[in-house]
């Protein structure tokens, strides 16, 4: 995996660890709802899905650009 | 729904767990894709998401809440670093053959027997009360299913073991564990048929959970949105997905629960069996980075509202909560949705026992009981022949033993007790890794004293905060520790030690723990030295890229053993069969006869080591290794030798920084020589240019002359005697000029005549005055000499020293005073010379002018007309015959009274001014 796509990926980790922590869950947990979920609920899983997304388009990115039949390590 | 069927079906999913795994490993054996793909691998790292997950999450839900959660959104987190740490752990592993964890830190710090034993303990420790949350959760969820005694999922613990599902359920465990687990001898990277398995356990969890979870929405309320609303109209449900009065006055615990499974899901046990053990290629993690949190998504969305769903289903019923997603289907006559749930939350809970039976039965037997077996003599020499059948023997005995430790930790705890509490309970106990673990793959100063210090502190305040006081809660002397603190003091209460109070007893035993024993680890590797061993490892396990890219070999034991002890030792702990295999494959790769091979060089030696370890760790093969290789001592001959070669070196390399400063000198002088030359090299050039000048000018005015005479024949006489005269003159300019150059180079470049005599001063001053006397009247200039009576001898060229007050004179004559022209002559006898000046009272040289006035081509701007005056040959000849004479001379001059020159001349022997003549021209 390339030096820049695991700088990213680790960047992405520090990031989701502050946004999982306080207190940005003081901004998530407000009262309220969001589409008739909790918006603390609701916030959450759609940080989490926001995450993933990334996750797999950084990772993708990395994997397209190594020719096909490169041996693996 | 009756027992027998439920017994049934079990007993039939289990069936079907046999059949995938041989599947797993016969489409394995065939290099089928199927699996060895990402998404396998992904899926088996799922077996993080136990029965904790299955029942308990929502069980946490409704105490809390989202507090459930940070053991998920911990993994989460981390997993992106995964193409860092766990990534290089995978490298690692498959480099060294590591089969555990255990052997990870062992032989990180030094293939330390010492060390693979601790953590193995710490592992087995640390993962029992895991097991028995398992235990209580499938013994619960049958009971709650047949609707058997405490079938609202309360354990009874008043049962004796005969009466108890859970103990039936135990050996159930044992026997299938053993019969799945251990059919193999070599453990690492190699139980295909296991992964498949627990792949394919976590599907169907999953979808067993989002069944219930779709029932509940979607079955038991209209929609999720319906779900809330009516939940929203409950006080005590709608405080649990508020920030404030809820997880805001937890954000420690969430915090530290965030933190330790971040760790967990790298150092349990099992997720490093399958994680870095189990993987079969180092790309997978590419995938699962992004595919686990997918699976860990899906499991946890439907939590909250099976939670909440459940909080008002039972309303004011006692229904524990672990079991809503059992009881929830069930409350509506779904028997075969329960059943589903059931075998879901089954498949939660074994794939869980089989791996952490597994990765802790190979851990305990490499490093807990071969090194006993190594030790007694009797497996090295004689005995069985075949040790591997004792190995497997060893394997199994232990994972009967992990059980039933789970089932007593089981039957001990209190029965109140949630199914998070206990789980996490273990997560506190993997989270002691982490500073050895991660300190090992990215510190090198990491040493086997630090990890020992932290391990063992961090381990000890573990078991003092969790696990004791939980499993002494019933007794008065466990009441009296938790609330008095050991011996009375207060400062030892298990949940507040050191005075630290208000926290939850995980937050504060995770904090505790792993703060002593991150310092422990970092001031003991500090205050302490590796061993030569350990200090290798460390830079090999820090820096394995390089390695790994390099060669494939790594190991450290080197030295040569008789190939038959080599075969025989791979024969007992491989058995036959696997040994010969391995053998022959050696062999045709390096074009071996094995039947005449003598010796194993280090190579096989290695390679042997490298398989034995796959089997019993690497502590322990490092110990048989070292029995048979002739590690031959350094002795005090080669210490010497390394010593000489040490001293040559040095001596070579000061050979070569002295030559290298000579070098430096010699490229200095060459560059001087150069930069000396390129001035000479202009100077000939502006001299060239100088005297083609000079030359050009006389040679004009003859030409002019001559073309004016020869183009007018008719001229008037007067005038053509004129012009001749001018023509003659301006000839004896170019001879002169000519003769002078030549003289000049004669001399400079040491080609010149000298005719040395004794030559009398008093003689030769008055002698050059008579030569120009003609010129001294026609300018009406007055002189006067000072000679001394006597004769004033001095040794040179009569000639020369002739020319030099010539020039002087006629300098002096040129500039002087037109009107009333003075010059005056002296000569003083000095001790060891004569002083010579000549004086007159012209219009003198600027100070600026002075200093060049000796080099060839300065010539005199009279400032009166405004025109150069003479050749600029004469000061510098004169100045050069003075030199020869190794003489002085010097000019003193006020602008507008006059000029002095002053010349010094020695009185030399003939012989030394042939020295001065030589040296000159040298």
């Amino acid at each position: 995996m390339k030096q820049r796509t695991t700088a990213r990926l680790a960047g992405l980790a520090g990031l989701a660890f502050l946004l999982f922590n306080f207190p940005f869950l003081k901004i998530w947990g407000k009262e309220g709802f969001i589409l008739g979920i909790p918006r603390f609920i609701f916030n959450i899983f759609f940080i989490w899905a926001i995450l993933m997304v990334l996750i797999f388009l950084i990772a993708r990115r990395d994997v397209r650009r190594v020719p096909p039949n490169r041996p693996d390590q | 729904m009756s027992t027998s069927i439920v017994l049934f079906v079990s007993l039939g999913y289990i069936g079907l767990l046999f059949l995938i795994a041989a599947l797993g490993e016969k489409f394995s054996k065939q290099g089928k894709k199927l699996v060895r793909n990402p998404l396998v691998y992904s899926l088996s790292l799922a077996v993080y998401c136990t029965a904790w997950t299955y029942y308990g999450s929502v069980g946490k839900a409704t105490e809390s809440g989202l507090e459930f959660l940070p053991i998920y959104l911990g993994p989460v987190i981390i997993a992106p670093l995964w193409v860092i740490i766990l990534r290089k752990m995978i490298v690692i592993a498959k480099s060294e053959r590591i089969s555990s964890i255990a052997d990870f830190v062992s032989a990180r710090y030094g293939k330390s027997a010492f060390l693979g034993g601790l953590v193995s303990l710490i592992a087995i420790a640390g993962t029992i009360p895991y097991i028995a949350l398992q235990l209580k959760a499938i013994s619960s969820s049958f009971s709650v299913l047949t609707q058997q005694p405490g079938d609202t999922g309360v354990f009874f613990s008043g049962l004796t073991f005969y009466q108890d599902t859970a103990f039936y359920i135990t050996i159930f465990l044992a026997i299938f564990t053993i019969l799945f687990g251990t059919r193999h001898v070599e453990v690492s990277g190699k139980q295909t048929g296991l992964v498949t398995t627990i792949a394919f356990e976590s599907i169907i969890k999953l979808i067993a959970f989002l069944a219930v979870g779709l029932f509940v929405c979607f079955g038991l309320f209209d929609s999720p949105a319906d779900l809330f609303q009516q939940a929203n109209e409950r006080a005590h449900i709608r405080e649990l997905w508020l920030f404030e009065g809820g997880i805001g006055n937890r954000i420690w615990t969430w915090l530290w629960l965030i933190l330790i499974s971040m760790m967990a899901i790298l150092f349990l046990p099992r997720q490093f069996h399958i994680s870095v053990v189990e993987n079969q290629k180092l790309t997978h993690v590419n995938s699962a980075i992004w595919i686990f949190p997918l699976y860990l998504f899906l499991i946890n969305l439907f939590v909250l509202p099976i939670a909440f769903g459940g909080m008002m289903v039972f309303e004011g019923q006692a229904v524990e909560a672990d079991t809503f997603v059992l009881n929830l289907p069930l409350s509506q006559g779904k028997e075969w949705l329960a059943l589903l749930v059931f075998i879901g939350g089954l498949s939660a809970s074994t794939s869980m026992v089989i791996v952490a039976t597994n990765a802790l039965s190979i851990m305990a037997s490499n490093n807990l009981l071969v090194p006993l077996l190594i030790r007694s003599s009797a497996a090295l020499k004689g005995g069985a022949s075949d040790i591997s059948g004792t190995l497997q023997a060893l394997r199994r005995l232990i994972i009967v033993v992990i059980l039933f430790l789970a089932y007593t930790y089981f039957t001990s705890i209190g029965k109140g007790v949630s199914l998070v509490s206990i789980g996490l309970v273990s997560f506190v106990a993997a989270a002691q890794f982490a500073p050895s673990m991660l300190g090992g793959l990215f510190w090198r100063g990491g040493n086997h004293t630090g990890v020992t210090v932290g391990l063992v502190a961090g381990f000890c305040i573990w078991a003092y905060t969790l696990p004791i006081p939980a499993l002494l809660e019933n007794s008065a002397f466990g009441q009296q520790l938790i609330h008095e603190g050991l011996f009375g003091w207060e400062v030892l209460k298990p949940f507040e030690l050191f005075g630290l109070s208000g926290l939850d007893p995980i937050s504060h035993a995770a904090f505790w723990s792993l703060f002593i024993n991150t310092t422990g680890y970092i001031i003991g590797s500090l205050y302490s030295k590796p061993t030569a061993i350990g200090h290798a490892q460390a830079n090999l396990f820090v820096g394995i890229y390089r390695y790994t890219a390099r060669h494939n070999d790594s190991a450290l034991v080197r030295g040569k053993a008789p190939f038959h002890d080599i075969r025989l030792l791979l024969n007992r702990f491989l058995g036959y069969s696997l040994s010969e295999e391995m053998l022959n494959k050696y062999a045709a790769r390096h074009d071996l006869d094995l039947q005449k091979l003598q010796e194993a060089n280090p190579d096989l030696v290695a390679y042997a080591e490298k398989l034995l370890v796959s089997v019993i760790g690497s502590s322990s093969a490092r110990v048989l290794i070292g029995s048979i290789v002739k590690e031959e001592p350094i002795n005090l001959f080669e210490v010497m030798n390394i010593l000489d070669e040490t001293q040559q070196l040095m001596r070579y390399s000061q050979e070569l920084e002295q030559k290298s400063t000579e070098l430096e000198r010699t490229s200095q002088e060459l560059k001087l020589a150069n930069d000396k030359l390129r001035e000479m090299d202009l100077l000939k050039d502006e001299f060239i240019t100088t005297v083609t000048h000079e030359l050009r000018t006389p040679i004009t005015s003859i030409r002019s002359f001559s073309n004016i005479l020869l183009d007018n024949p008719d001229l008037e006489e007067g005038r053509k005697q004129e012009f001749l005269a001018i023509v003659v003159q301006e000839s004896k300019r170019i001879s002169r000029l000519i003769n002078q150059i030549l003289d000049l180079e004669k001399m400079e470049s040491g080609h010149a005549d000298w005719n040395i005599s004794e030559v009398d001063l008093t003689k030769l001053i008055p002698q050059s005055v008579r030569n120009l006397r003609t010129l001294i009247d026609q300018n009406r200039i007055v002189l006067t000499t000072g000679l001394p009576k006597e004769p004033c001898i001095v040794i040179g060229d009569q000639d020369r020293l002739m020319q030099v007050f010539i020039n002087l004179l006629s300098n002096a004559i040129k500039f002087c005073n037109p009107e009333e022209g003075e010059i005056s002559v002296r000569l003083d006898k000095q001790t060891s010379g004569m002083m010579i000046s000549v004086t007159d009272n012209g219009i003198g040289i600027s100070p600026e002018v002075q200093p060049y006035i000796f080099d060839k081509f300065t010539q005199f701007t009279d400032h009166t007309t405004g025109r150069k005056q003479g050749s600029g040959l004469g000061l510098s000849i004169t100045s050069r015959i003075v030199q020869v004479h190794k003489g002085t001379i010097e000019v003193e001059s006020t602008p507008g009274q006059g000029t002095t020159f002053r010349i010094y001349l020695p009185v030399l022997s003939e012989s030394q001014f042939e020295l001065i003549e030589t040296k000159t021209t040298s």
